[in-house]
């Protein structure tokens, strides 16, 4: 017999049911944006085809823009029958999803959108039962970030008879003021706990396997030092260019657009020490321990470890593909870096002298994602270099996307009568031993959230760290005035990069 | 005669021709196919069972959990008949280069030669891996060359749904949970949608907090008389309120509908709750005078199967709910 505590579920079977949302409401301001159609909703409608949504569930959509519910229920399944990634479209599961979508017209910088909300929720808390918990997801314009969490306040929604989190999207802040800025404005609202920093690339499966990889086998950890790791390059390359987003790109760069979050938080993943459980706040102390230990550049250091550069035009696949400062709305004399690389070093025990090579860019020859990390070579040569076709070290490659899995390259001997060794890839594939879906960042991350687990979540301390890497840099380059363009598109980005690292007498590996 | 070295040599060839075939027609040098094995799938069937039937189960199932698959075809005859086929089940990811394969054996044995399946098959289960049996046929558990087949696996999956008494099977069932080894019943994993969804209701503290007050409790079957899902869910029930000191019986209830058709759980007026089954896979949720709509997949083997194969440690909730389902059973006959 099981027995039960009480106050809990005696039906839960955690051995057999997927994690659920409990009955809440998700309040979207900027529900007419890109960000509500291309990802919240399809990951939203995601859950309710896994069955993971409480009867109890209610979305409220908040936008300028004059709509009806049925309207912003139609103008939503579009979205989600256009956006929606490997799954099917059920018209019966959109249809009982649908009943808990809710609309609300409203002006951010207007108090009565707020007066109007409070009512709208309670509305809407009667109609669907979503025991008082809120979730306050700001899908907006970063500048209204701040007035938003402040007219939350004001009408007292910041607490109620449930709980209430506030999600916010990068970027937080545009540098490390502005960044304590916005937080102590969200503060004055809800306490941190109650703040939910998304960055997507933590919520991406592989990104959460690199901690089963180092964490949950015996293997890597021993070797996952100085000692043995010679340097770890991390590359996130896109392959198109800015798409529509000059403007707001012309404003971030590569810098602040990638390296800053998404990337530093991945070096983190794969350099903090072993928290000693998974609980929120264990994992989030490490990452955040790690990244206060990354070396802050001098001035004099930028020039020699970190590189920016910026698309030309180029002819690709037949076609002319315009450079960065001929994307429309973007300044033809634009100094915005749309590649971007960086040498950080960690200074602990385990990374001392270890160089992380960092580099983002767009227009790159493809689209990956990966953190490859290059063991020493062997300390003798016993077969003699003339032995192996190239000399190749060790390398253990974690890719994020696509074709997500894991590689480890060595040398093999070649069949044969002679010793001649040969490079060969030992591949787990992510796709094929796990056959299913797996769920998009967001659906993690949205559950997460509603679940009230911010283990993927970056919390103040972090952003204000990596803001401290990234900002000399920043700095240094905003003072400075480059030769752009520097690469063509379609190429592995400035020469510069390759000189960056050559000096430490390692290349960048092509992926 | 099978020799199992004759078998594994064929395994082996078989990817060494796969290589050759697939970097002949691939443009990428060194390209291979990529080989894929996370346990040994061991299946008994009749041989009168529809073959391609169980293939596409076995096929599907390989893409989640890729295997060594090893069927073994029981032909009814007295003649000594032991004969072996290889071959590989390969599929290309959407949008990968490279296909990815699995091993397939297909064993044809008569009942005369049942004795010699474990010397063949156990020799073919690929190290350090999981050996997960499925035994589709009902009259295996009652053979002598059970125990020897049986002893092999890590898990053994049946399914009380093919015996023609469901007390013998529970009472096998509970013999079995006596073992080490790991026990599944596909009757049981097809109830974990049903299940799931009155889990949900409950995470209502209003519903949670009533639990208590229920006083009525039923299972209502659309089946001549109550399947094992059936009573394996009036089981279930009757265990988690017993969990929370609840006296309420659970009642099995005959109706028009299928397999299971309703749970209903009553507090009289105070909170009442229904998962009713409205046809093509809809079931109406009623909780709490809120009433929503879901969507359970049509039960098959390889939706049983597949979670089943997830689970690599005991249950609790199974293993609980199979002595008082075997009590159902038995108040039933």
């Amino acid at each position: 017999m099981v027995n039960h505590m009480a106050g809990e579920n005696p039906f839960h079977d955690p051995l057999r049911f997927e994690r659920k949302v409990p009955e809440c409401a998700v309040v979207i301001f900027g529900a007419n944006g890109d960000l509500t159609k291309r990802k919240l909703m399809p990951a939203l409608y995601r859950l309710a085809f896994e069955r993971r949504l409480s009867p109890g569930f209610a979305v409220i959509g908040i936008s300028r823009t004059p709509m009806s519910d049925d309207q912003f229920r139609e103008k939503m399944r579009e979205s989600v029958q256009k956006f929606l990634e490997d799954s099917p479209f059920d018209e019966n599961v959109w249809s009982s999803f649908a009943q808990g979508l809710f609309y609300m017209a409203g002006n951010v910088d207007d108090a009565k959108c707020y007066t109007d909300l409070k009512q709208c929720l309670e509305g809407v808390e009667k109609q669907r039962r979503t025991g008082g918990n809120v979730l306050f997801y700001l899908s907006t314009q970063p500048s209204q970030y701040g007035p938003t969490a402040t007219g939350l306040g004001v009408v007292g929604l910041n607490k109620g008879d449930g709980w209430r989190r506030l999600v916010v999207e990068k970027p937080f802040g545009h540098d490390l003021a502005s960044s304590r800025e916005l937080s102590t404005t969200l503060h004055k609202v809800f306490v941190e706990e109650d703040l939910y920093r998304i960055d997507h690339y933590l919520g991406k499966e592989t990104v959460q396997n690199i901690l089963a990889l180092r964490f949950g086998n015996g293997i890597f950890e021993p070797l996952w030092n100085r000692r043995y790791i010679s340097h770890v390059q991390i590359t996130a390359a896109e392959s198109i260019g800015v798409e529509g987003r000059g403007a707001y790109y012309q404003e971030a760069g590569a810098l602040r657009d990638m390296i800053q979050n998404h990337l530093l938080q991945v070096m983190a993943t794969v350099t903090m020490e072993p928290s000693a459980s998974f609980q929120p706040n264990s994992v989030r102390d490490e990452r955040s321990k790690l990244l206060r230990s990354v070396r802050v550049m001098r001035p004099d250091e930028v020039a020699r470890y970190a590189v920016a550069g910026q698309y030309g035009p180029a002819r690709l696949g037949g076609e002319n593909v315009p450079g960065f400062r001929q994307e429309q709305g973007v300044d033809p004399q634009s100094q915005t870096d749309t590649y971007a690389a960086a040498t950080f070093f960690i200074d602990n025990w385990r990374w001392a002298k270890v160089p992380f090579y960092i580099r983002s860019g767009k227009r790159l020859p493809k689209r990956v994602s990966e953190i490859s990390i290059q063991f020493h070579e062997a300390p003798h040569a016993v077969f003699g270099n003339g032995f192996a076709e190239k000399a190749i070290p060790n390398l253990l490659i974690l890719r994020i996307q696509p074709e997500e899995g894991v590689s480890l390259k060595f040398l093999s001997k070649r069949p044969g009568t002679g010793m001649t060794l040969r490079p060969v890839s030992m591949d787990f594939n992510y796709g094929s031993s796990f056959g299913e879906r797996s769920p998009s960042a967001y659906e993690t991350l949205l559950l997460d959230a509603i679940t009230g687990d911010a283990t993927l979540y970056t919390r103040q301390d972090m952003v204000e760290a990596s803001w401290a890497v990234v900002e000399p840099i920043l700095e240094v380059w905003q003072t400075s005035r480059f030769n752009f363009p520097n690469y063509a598109a379609g190429s592995w980005g400035p020469t510069a990069s390759d000189v960056m690292l050559a000096q430490h007498g390692h290349v960048w590996r092509k992926p | 005669m099978v020799r199992p070295e004759k078998i594994l040599k064929e395994l082996s060839n078989l990817w060494v021709d796969l290589g050759h075939e697939e970097q002949q027609e691939s443009d990428t040098a060194g390209a291979g196919v990529l080989r894929a094995c996370s346990m040994t799938f061991v299946t008994i069937a009749d041989e009168s069972e529809d073959p391609s039937n169980l293939g596409e189960t076995v096929a599907m199932l390989m893409k989640e959990h890729p295997s060594r698959s090893v069927l073994i075809r029981l032909r009814p005859c007295d003649d000594q008949v032991l004969e072996s086929r290889v071959f590989a089940q390969c599929w290309m990811p959407f949008g990968q280069r490279r296909q990815i394969c699995c091993e397939q054996i297909e064993i044809t044995a008569s009942l005369a030669s049942l004795d010699d399946v474990p010397g063949v098959v156990l020799p073919l289960a690929v190290a350090d891996l999981p050996v997960i049996l499925w035994s589709r046929s009902p009259r295996l558990f009652d053979m002598p060359a059970f125990p020897r087949i049986a002893a092999m696996c890590d898990k053994l999956i049946l399914d009380t749904d093919a015996f023609t008494s469901e007390q013998h099977a529970f009472d096998l069932l509970s013999a079995e949970l006596k073992g080490e080894r790991l026990v599944a019943d596909l009757a049981w994993s097809r109830i974990t949608r049903w299940r799931e969804t009155v889990s949900q209701i409950f995470v209502n503290e209003e519903c949670l907090n009533a639990l208590p007050s229920f006083t009525r409790v039923v299972v209502e079957y659309g089946s001549a008389k109550p399947k094992p899902e059936a009573i394996y869910l009036a089981a279930w029930l009757q265990n988690c309120l017993s969990a929370v000191g609840s006296k309420t019986h659970v009642d099995l209830l005959h109706s028009e509908g299928p397999v299971i058709s309703a749970v209903t759980l009553s507090a009289g007026g105070t909170c009442d709750v229904s998962i009713r089954s409205a046809g093509g896979g809809a079931v109406e949720v009623s909780a709490n005078r809120l009433s929503t709509k879901s969507f359970f997949p049509e039960p098959s083997d390889y939706l049983a199967l597949q979670e089943e194969l997830s689970i690599t440690r005991r249950d609790p909730a199974f293993d609980a709910a199979v002595p008082v389902a075997s009590q159902y059973a038995r108040q039933l006959q």
